[in-house]
């Protein structure tokens, strides 16, 4: 059952209860209440009738100087007094003998209550007053001319009852009516109440299927509305996830998507250069070395590429072995090695670097060195420069690898440190590069907790500066 | 002569694929950018046109899209995804190959869509032979000698590609479909009846590892 239903369910039978009890209540309250002031109207006309018979006995007594009067005179009496009536309570006298004497009106079936009463009444009672059916039957001993007598009013409450049970019909009816308001008005109200729940549910049953850039309007401030601001914040944070994983996916897919591009080129001569050599017969000699010199040179390619590209997921792996070294001797190193590259292009080469020490992996802080230096080279012609300067600000160390080459683009630096961007593919292709370089130089600034920053113009030179915490033995960084 | 225009940034796959040519007998001519290749396809006339998908400046499917000459374009690509393929094919292009690609698969293909669209040369001699591949008869020494439609072929494919060790694979693929899964024994009962009937026994040897070769025959 939907909540809307029960809520409309309960609250309409607790109202329906809570009427009719109340109701019913209030009418049985009110029919006894009119019951006890018939019974004392009741009461009062037997004292009346009997102390008014008396008085006339009495007066008539006294009128004839009798000192008793005659059974038979009392009875003529009664006659005269009551006479025979259809309307009003039915009165009878009965002797001592608990026989019946006078009646104002035939009585139905009576007589079995009215003989149980008349023994009562000689027991002890002075007075009885009972209840039977719809019929109050007052009894009383009287004593009068020296004789006792009984003497019985009969009072027809029939009235009231059918009063009674007539106000509970029209209750009835009344409640039905009530019932029907009720529940339209509740109904009305219960689902304006619970409308917004809908609008949320929706909401949440759409971000659910995937709309996770939809959000449920948000009204008032009562719970439901604090619920769809809740529900908001959950989508938000979905959202975001669910943005963060694509991201994450749809690199994943360029790099792999490049990769694969980057293998198959290679593959694709490497194959089918010896494939050429292969098949066809009588090749002229030039061709033969011709072919075999790309096939070599494409090999080579491959090399350079899984090269880099294992040192590109060590890094990521992170399985640094951090040391503090001396960063001086280590650029020496460097660049005597790369020195040898650096003349046989004929380029300049120069190094300087202050003594200090530096919390940081050495074959990482080599291979960076040894990248950006490599680029530099690729980037410089013959007769250019390129200047290494490395020095401490405080803890931070802060090193430059400046060229004087051909630049980069300003609107190209951005995309520069993405894995497998080239500026331009053919001239980098040329001179070995795997478009991986700044990649893995951006994974190591990382894992070092620097900065790299590029700065370039085209024609002039570029710049590559890497900022470096943890220097002059203040601790190592990866606590 | 058959002009194709190879549209290939990596200068190695470009030599590759005009060697690759040269030996079917076209004439190869490299351009390594789109927007050079694109000139050229709408102002030159070319039999057939081998496009890279992937090119610096401007994607291959992007030159389909705008180019308004209606020659043959087979796309070659190292993405081998259902969606591209179907993507380029859907562009018009008639064949799309993947790298890596072996020569006699690319050539073969070649020949698939040349045989398709334009009129094949007719008559081919070969030694004491003579082939008229319209009245689809072969004669030896002016005598005529029956040989069944696929024997034929191959015959062909074979004059085609004289002094080229030719795969079963790529015989199979260009002669029978590339679609074809019949076994590739099939090609070697077609090549011992043709060594049978013609006598060419000397000539059309077997490379072991490899396939065939027809050599050719020295003056």
């Amino acid at each position: 059952m939907k909540l809307w239903q029960k809520i409309f369910l309960y609250t309409l039978i607790l109202v329906m209860l809570a009427v009719g009890i109340t109701s019913i209540l209030l009418l049985q309250n009110s029919f006894e209440l009119a019951l006890e002031q018939q019974r004392k109207a009741a009461c009062r006309e037997h004292d009346y009738f009997i102390t008014n018979f008396k008085s006339i006995l009495i007066t008539e007594r006294l009128r004839q100087n009798m000192i008793v009067l005659p059974a038979s005179q009392v009875q003529d009496f009664m006659e005269d007094t009551f006479g025979e009536g259809e309307s009003g309570s039915r009165v009878a006298f009965y002797d001592r003998n608990k026989e019946l004497m006078y009646q104002n009106r035939e009585s139905e079936a009576d007589g079995e209550l009215v003989k149980r009463l008349l023994n009562l009444v000689e027991e002890g009672e002075e007075s009885y007053l009972q209840l039977q059916g719809r019929v109050l039957y007052i009894l009383s001993r009287e004593n009068m001319e020296s004789s006792t007598y009984y003497f019985l009013t009969t009072t027809d409450l029939s009235e009231i009852f059918r009063l009674h049970e007539d106000m509970l019909v029209r209750v009835r009816f009344i409640s039905m009516l009530c019932a029907l308001a009720i529940s339209a008005i509740l109904l009305v109200v219960v689902k304006l109440l619970l409308h917004p729940l809908q609008i949320i549910n929706e909401g949440t049953r759409a971000i659910a299927q995937g709309e996770y850039h939809r959000r449920i309007q948000e009204k008032g401030k009562d719970e439901i509305s604090e619920l769809a601001h809740n529900m908001n914040i959950m989508a938000a944070s979905v959202e975001r996830n669910v943005e963060a994983l694509e991201a994450v996916a749809e690199n994943r897919k360029q790099f792999i998507d490049n990769l694969s591009h980057e293998m198959k080129t290679p593959l694709t001569s490497i194959l089918g250069f010896s494939d050429l050599l292969m098949i066809k017969k009588d090749l002229p000699e030039e061709k033969r070395m011709e072919y075999m010199g790309i096939v070599s040179e494409e090999a080579k390619r491959m090399r350079t590429l899984s090269g880099k590209l294992m040192e590109l997921i060590t890094v990521g792996e992170a399985n640094v072995d951090w040391q503090e070294e001396e960063v001086s001797q280590l650029f020496c190193e460097i660049a005597a090695s790369l020195d040898v590259i650096a003349q046989s292009h004929d380029i300049i080469l120069r190094c300087k670097c202050e003594e200090g020490r530096l919390y940081m992996d050495k074959e990482l802080m080599k291979s960076l060195v040894y990248n950006l230096t490599d680029n530099a080279i690729k980037a410089t012609g013959e007769g250019g420069m390129i200047d290494i300067q490395g020095w401490f600000e405080k803890e931070v160390f802060v090193f430059a690898v400046a060229d004087t080459g051909i630049g980069i683009p300003a609107e190209e630096i951005d995309r520069i440190t993405q894995a497998f961007y080239m500026v331009d593919k053919v001239r980098s292709r040329k001179k070995g590069g795997a478009g991986l370089g700044l990649a893995l130089c951006t994974e190591i600034v990382k894992l070092h907790r620097g900065q790299l920053q590029i700065e370039s113009k085209p024609g002039q030179g570029t710049v590559v500066t890497v900022r470096m915490r943890g220097g002059s033995g203040c601790g190592p960084k990866n606590d | 002569m058959i002009r194709i225009l190879i549209v290939e940034d990596d200068e190695n796959i470009a030599k590759l694929i005009e060697a690759t040519v040269t030996i079917g007998g076209y004439e190869g001519v490299v351009c390594d950018n789109g927007a050079e290749a694109f000139e050229r396809m709408e102002h030159e006339d070319f039999d057939l046109i081998l496009l890279d998908v992937m090119l610096p400046d401007m994607s291959g499917f992007e030159i389909m899209r705008n180019r308004t000459s209606d020659t043959p374009v087979i796309f070659i690509t190292a993405r081998q995804e259902l969606t591209d393929k179907v993507r380029g094919l859907r562009l018009g292009a008639e064949d799309y190959i993947v790298k890596p690609f072996e020569a006699m698969e690319l050539l073969a293909r070649i020949e698939v869509i040349l045989r398709r669209v334009s009129k094949p040369e007719t008559i081919y001699e070969y030694g004491n032979i003579s082939i008229n591949v319209e009245e689809h008869t072969c004669r030896q020494d002016g005598e005529l000698v029956y040989l069944t439609p696929k024997e034929f072929e191959v015959l062909v494919f074979f004059i085609k590609h004289k002094d080229v060790a030719v795969s079963r694979d790529s015989l199979l693929g260009a002669v029978w479909g590339f679609d074809y899964e019949g076994e590739t024994r099939t090609v070697d009962i077609h090549v011992q009846q043709l060594r049978k009937k013609l006598g060419l026994k000397q000539r059309l040897v077997t490379i072991p590892k490899l396939g065939y070769r027809l050599e050719s025959v020295k003056s």
